[in-house]
C-alpha cells in the first residue's frame, strides 16, 4: 500500500463536493493529520472536531451500537463527521446541504485513508466500440 | 361585511401566519448514525446535545468558507 496523502484527499474532497466550505482529518485520538485550515485554525478546528467527536459518541445510543457518523443541521450551515477505527474526517458545509452526497464524500475519504484506492468520482471509461460485454478492453 | 367573508378572511389570515410559523421555525437538530444502521434525531433541547450544538457552532464559526 502506497502512502495516503490526506491533504491532497482533503482537497479531492473540496473538488469533488462544491457544498463543502472546510474539512479536517484526525487520527481518533485527536492528533491533526490534514486540514484546509492553516496555522492556529487549524489547530482550533482539529481540537472542537474532536471534542465533538468524543461528545458525539458518549449519547447514549439505543442499540449499543457505536457511532459512525452524524450531521449537525445549525440554521446557517451543516457539520458533518464520520468516523472509523483510525480517522475522523469533520467538514463544514453549507446550509441544506445533500447529506447523503456528503456523507458518500466523508466515507470514500476514510476508505482512502484506511489504504483503499477507489476514486471519490468514478473515471470514466473509454468506450470500446461496442465489444462484447465481458472483454477487456485496452 | 357579510359573516361568510369575515369567516373567509380570519381563515386566511390564519393559514398564512401558520405557514410563515412553520416556514421560518428553527430546524436545528442533530443527527446520530450508528453502525448497525440505526439513526436517531436529537433536537437542540434534549439533555445530550447541548454540547454538541455548541461545539458545531463553534467548528462552523471558525470555519472559513474556502
Amino acid at each position: 500500500m502506497g502512502h495516503v496523502d490526506a491533504s491532497a484527499l482533503l482537497q479531492e474532497l473540496l473538488e469533488v463536493s462544491g457544498q463543502v466550505e472546510t474539512a479536517t482529518i484526525l487520527a481518533r485520538g485527536g492528533e491533526l493529520v490534514a486540514s484546509t485550515e492553516t496555522g492556529a485554525g487549524a489547530a482550533a478546528l482539529a481540537g472542537s472536531v474532536h471534542r465533538l467527536s468524543t461528545s458525539a459518541n458518549a449519547a447514549t445510543s439505543p442499540t449499543d451500537e457505536h457511532l459512525v457518523q452524524l450531521q449537525v443541521t445549525l440554521d446557517d450551515a451543516c457539520v458533518f463527521l464520520a468516523q472509523d477505527a483510525d480517522h475522523v474526517v469533520g467538514c463544514v458545509t453549507v446550509a441544506h446541504p445533500t447529506a447523503g452526497l456528503v456523507f458518500y464524500d466523508l466515507k470514500t475519504t476514510l476508505r482512502r485513508l484506511a489504504g483503499e484506492h477507489d476514486e471519490l468520482v468514478p473515471k470514466p471509461r473509454a468506450w470500446d466500440g461496442g465489444a462484447e460485454s465481458g472483454e477487456e478492453s485496452t | 361585511m357579510s359573516k361568510g367573508r369575515f369567516l373567509v378572511l380570519l381563515v386566511a389570515i390564519g393559514s398564512a401566519i401558520f405557514f410563515w410559523r412553520r416556514k421560518n421555525r428553527s430546524r436545528e437538530r442533530v443527527d446520530l448514525y450508528y453502525a448497525d444502521g440505526s439513526m436517531i434525531t436529537l433536537a437542540p433541547e434534549a439533555p445530550d446535545t447541548v454540547e454538541i450544538f455548541s461545539l458545531a457552532r463553534e467548528i462552523a464559526g471558525n470555519a472559513s468558507p474556502s
